[in-house]
């Protein structure tokens, strides 16, 4: 009796002691997001960062993969985020929402192979979410200009679902944007500059600047031809002012130029923007 | 047997009494804390925060975490990372000390107003608790750097009187309060008096330049309109001597900001210098 009474004493501190040493996985993830929910982002990566996967087991592995990648994604290191996401195993529950994320991830940096090859390993099982990822390689390929991949994944949309209806539409109105806008010229712009200061700048839609452009030159312009009626072409002034015409007509020439580059590259940027804002949404109301 | 049994039971007794009463963390981020890892430290503090309910170790945690903030120079964050976690403690003397390095961070990270605002609510709420020497130091250079220097000399003055030290330190000390000059009447002086706004700034070659640009644009007109260059005295003399008028405006509003600015600074130096020595 004694004896069992002293093993079970021993029994019981050896368990409290011990308590404090052991390595708990699941109380190294709730810290984690202890110090996420504090928004002490450095610490909760640190701490994510140092777990030593030698002692995790393939489920913990998983879902250490997912808490690093879910972090760096809100706090949008996405190529830290697009790294750990994929490695979460299909084994794992939160696999899709990882695929989905990691994909979304490579798509934001502009790697659409790579975004869209990660999307398609995702076997999906019910309407909803196959609809879902065809609408996210759908975005890839409006954004990699694929125009028949576009056609071919957009002909899985049903327009009636309610995560992805007002999305499916709006990637339709961009698709003309995409598909059919034609870049203006930089030459056009040049030539339009060269008849006009400033016309050219007014057809890149910078109005603004286009007044700015033509005033200046405007007035050197007329600064010239008043030196010039007055004095001839001996008169310094009439250099000077030339000088000054010149250098801002030319100058004009190759901003209207440019500024068309500027323009093309604006309407780029704003309907990758649109696009990539339209892929998140729906992502976000799925897996939330 | 039993002092075989005596002996293990002894063993895990003094480690599970360790783990009780002294948090491993707190040792940890201590040392953590001396090597200068702050990153480790602010990590294990946070676990304590996290595991520990003993109020003594909660208060270390955030007394170190804080401390390696301040020692990174983020005085905001630390700022941050206190009202966050004032909670934690219930205490009002230990909830006092929080407070106390609150503010000391919002003075630090040029938070002037919330370390003002700060010490009159701790001084309303914990009046048992406070450092009462520390706190009026902090408020006296709080107000001197918000240019209140009237009302730091108040609070200077009544501290000086229930210490029943000598009165006089006090008006040597802010007998030369500096005289701040406006930025409304160095604009005026320049919309009136080309470089008067420039001058009236202490900023004399400024002045000199801002009147030779002007009175070239002028000039320039003057010689256009003689040789019968109309436009040219419209365009390049108007235009010269207006934005260089315009320039000299706003020019002097920004020489005044940077007068005002030194003269505190260089005041407010000498200021600290002094009261710290009377404080210590």
């Amino acid at each position: 009796m004694l004896k069992l009474i002293q093993a079970i004493i021993i029994t019981i501190l050896l368990s409290t002691s011990t308590s404090a040493q052991i390595f708990k996985f699941s109380k190294e993830i709730s810290f984690a997001k202890y110090l996420q929910n504090k928004d002490q982002i450095a610490e909760a990566e640190w701490v994510l960062h140092n777990v030593d996967t030698a002692l995790l087991n393939s489920s913990e592995k998983d879902s250490l993969f997912f808490e690093i990648g879910w972090l760096a994604y809100n706090n949008k290191k996405l190529d830290t985020a697009a790294q750990f996401l994929q490695k979460v195993s299909s084994n794992d529950a939160r696999y899709n929402q990882s695929i989905f994320f990691a994909s979304y991830s490579n798509s934001f940096k502009s790697r659409y192979n790579n975004a869209y090859l990660i999307l398609n390993k995702i076997n999906a099982s019910d309407s909803l979410l196959q609809e879902l990822k065809q609408f996210e390689l759908a975005g890839i390929s409006l954004l990699n200009k694929d125009y028949s991949g576009y056609q071919k994944h957009k002909s899985s949309f049903s327009y009636n679902s309610y995560i992805l209806n007002q999305e499916e539409q709006n990637f339709s109105t961009y698709e003309k944007s995409i598909f059919y806008r034609k870049d203006k010229s930089p030459f056009i712009a040049g030539l339009l500059s060269t008849i006009l200061p400033g016309a050219g700048k007014w057809y890149a839609e910078k109005k603004k600047q286009a007044i700015g452009a033509l005033l200046p030159i405007l007035s050197a312009g007329i600064l010239m031809l008043e030196a010039y009626n007055k004095s001839g072409i001996a008169d310094a002034r009439f250099w000077i002012y030339g000088t000054v015409f010149t250098t801002f007509y030319i100058g004009n020439i190759w901003g209207s130029a440019m500024a068309v580059k500027v323009r093309n590259t604006e309407l780029k940027k704003l309907y990758e923007g649109k696009i990539l804002l339209d892929m998140q949404i729906p992502l976000r109301k799925f897996f939330n | 047997m039993k002092v075989k049994f005596y002996l293990i039971c002894k063993f895990l007794c003094v480690s599970f009494l360790i783990k009780a009463q002294q948090n491993i963390n707190l040792v940890l981020a201590m040392q953590k804390e001396t090597m200068g890892n702050y990153i480790e430290a602010n990590v294990l503090y946070e676990r304590v925060l996290f595991d520990d309910n003993n109020e003594e170790n909660l208060m270390q945690g955030i007394k170190g975490k804080a401390r390696c903030l301040k020692k990174i120079n983020a005085f905001a964050k630390a700022s941050d990372f206190l009202k966050q976690n004032i909670n934690l403690i219930s205490t009002d003397s230990n909830k006092c000390k929080i407070f106390e390095d609150l503010i000391v961070c919002a003075y630090l990270s040029n938070n002037l107003n919330e370390a003002i605002s700060l010490i009159n609510q701790i001084t309303i709420s914990y009046p048992r608790y406070i450092n009462k020497n520390k706190l009026t130091l902090l408020h006296i250079l709080s107000l001197n750097e918000e240019m209140k220097w009237q009302e730091a000399i108040a609070i200077y003055k009544q501290w000086l009187l229930t210490e029943k030290k000598d009165m006089t330190t006090a008006i040597n000390t802010y007998s030369n309060i500096p005289k701040l000059k406006s930025k409304n009447k160095a604009s005026w002086l320049s919309t009136f008096i080309p470089g008067g706004g420039a001058f009236y700034a202490k900023k004399p070659m400024e002045a000199i330049a801002s009147i030779i640009l002007q009175s070239a644009g002028v000039a320039y007109g003057f010689f256009c309109f003689n040789t019968g260059y109309y436009i040219s005295t419209f365009l390049v003399g108007g235009g010269m001597a207006g934005s260089f008028h315009n320039g000299g405006v706003r020019r002097s509003e920004e020489l005044i900001n940077e007068y005002n600015k030194k003269v505190a600074v260089v005041f407010n130096e000498n200021l600290k210098k002094e009261i710290l020595l009377i404080f210590q």
